[in-house]
């Protein structure tokens, strides 16, 4: 894996990387939480709404997220792989 | 707390959500990046963060209730306390650490899924992904009042569409002045005879220089672009409103003499909503929990609906 990021990485910041997705995909959930728990949104009439309405507009952020999670699992898997 | 079969999620919890986040986001951060490349991401999106905020609020565009006393304890007034723990001026300073916790995630993800690309593609990818996870915050925010949008515009789902275009452009140049200034330790073609100016030394190749004079630089560029990134949206956001906008001001604003005077409620077009939430909107927070008149609360201007 090549990153300008970081000059040496490690199994330690490799773990980061992958658990930095995870955490913004939790806030993420969080918020959907609060979408179903909550007030419906200005315009909307029901909370269900709130949910159609998180799912599309968070549609590009999932697929990125997604995308990442991926990348950085296989960058781990193939760190501990040379490794051992 | 809870309205009906509704629950409200009060501006402290959010901001308890916010803390703890960011101290997660910062450790894990540190792992990724290191311990002074991360710092200067910090510093730098408080400084580009609370100045750009300020103005916002200072411009009559949003407020977070800076002059109000909504909480009670032991059933009197918590004065000062107006559902943030700590301000700086007229913003919390959660909301800058908010976007802290969106904003490196976001960077590095990009960074990870465009290792090769140029600079702006990768802000842009960025960008793109935090304004996604707005979408949905931004709504949230506005019916729980844990800030009011106080602008004319076109609004969607409550929120003003200037909020999505500023979140956009404030991540996208943001992430292009790290990378440049911290990562590749580069400059920007239209800033070197200003830095020339005010470092006394050519600033176009950064990579011999110290992290403390990297910092510097990089602090100087972040403010640099403030009116960049300002100007921009206020174009780019200039853009729904000559389509149309579907809410009129002014309401509820931390300055509302001078937001009444340069728009005045009898001038407002007919079939425009006024505010977001109407006072009688059940999700309209009613002043503090003791049942006491809040404390320099602005009211409604008289005759305005929704």
């Amino acid at each position: 894996m090549q990153s300008r990021l970081n000059e040496r990485e490690t199994g330690e910041s490799l773990r980061a990387r992958f658990s930095i997705g995870i955490t913004l995909l939790v806030f993420w959930l969080i918020l959907m939480g609060m979408a179903v728990v909550t007030f419906p949104f200005v315009q909307h009439s029901t909370t269900n709404q709130n949910v159609v309405y998180g799912l599309i507009t968070g549609l590009p952020f999932l697929v990125l997220v997604l995308l990442y999670l991926v990348r950085a699992a296989r960058d781990l898997a193939a760190f501990r792989k040379g490794k051992s | 707390m809870w309205v009906g079969s509704h629950l409200r999620i009060e501006s402290w919890m959010a901001e308890i959500l916010f803390y703890g986040f960011f101290i997660l986001v910062l450790w894990q951060g540190r792992k990724v990046l290191g311990r002074e490349r991360t710092s200067l991401f910090l510093w730098g999106s408080l400084l580009w963060t609370l100045t750009v905020e300020n103005l916002m609020v200072l411009n009559g565009a949003y407020d977070y209730f800076a002059y109000a006393d909504y909480y009670c304890a032991g059933g009197s007034l918590i004065g000062g306390f107006s559902g943030w723990a700590c301000m700086v001026l007229f913003v919390p300073l959660s909301i800058s650490l908010g976007w802290f916790i969106f904003s490196l995630p976001a960077f590095i993800i990009a960074d990870r899924l465009l290792p090769r690309s140029n600079i702006w593609l990768k802000a842009t990818v960025a960008a793109v992904m935090l304004v996604s996870l707005d979408l949905l915050m931004d709504p949230i925010s506005v019916v729980n009042e844990w800030w009011r949008w106080t602008v004319p515009g076109y609004y969607l789902r409550g929120v003003s569409i200037g909020n999505y275009i500023g979140w956009f452009f404030m991540l996208f140049f943001f992430a292009a002045i790290y990378e440049r200034t911290v990562i590749e330790r580069g400059s920007f073609a239209w800033l070197r005879p200003l830095e020339k100016i005010f470092f006394r030394r050519s600033t176009s190749d950064l990579k011999k220089e110290s992290n403390q004079g990297v910092g510097r630089i990089f602090y100087f560029r972040t403010v640099a672009f403030i009116p960049v990134m300002v100007i921009t949206t206020i174009l780019v956001a200039t853009i729904p409103k000559q389509i149309g906008y579907n809410r009129y001001a002014p309401f509820h604003n931390v300055f509302p003499k001078k937001y009444d005077q340069l728009f005045p409620a009898s001038a407002k077009p007919a079939g425009l909503g006024a505010v977001v939430l109407a006072d009688d909107d059940p999700r309209r927070v009613k002043g503090p929990r003791c049942g006491t008149t809040p404390v320099g609360t602005p009211q409604s201007p008289a005759g305005e609906g929704r």
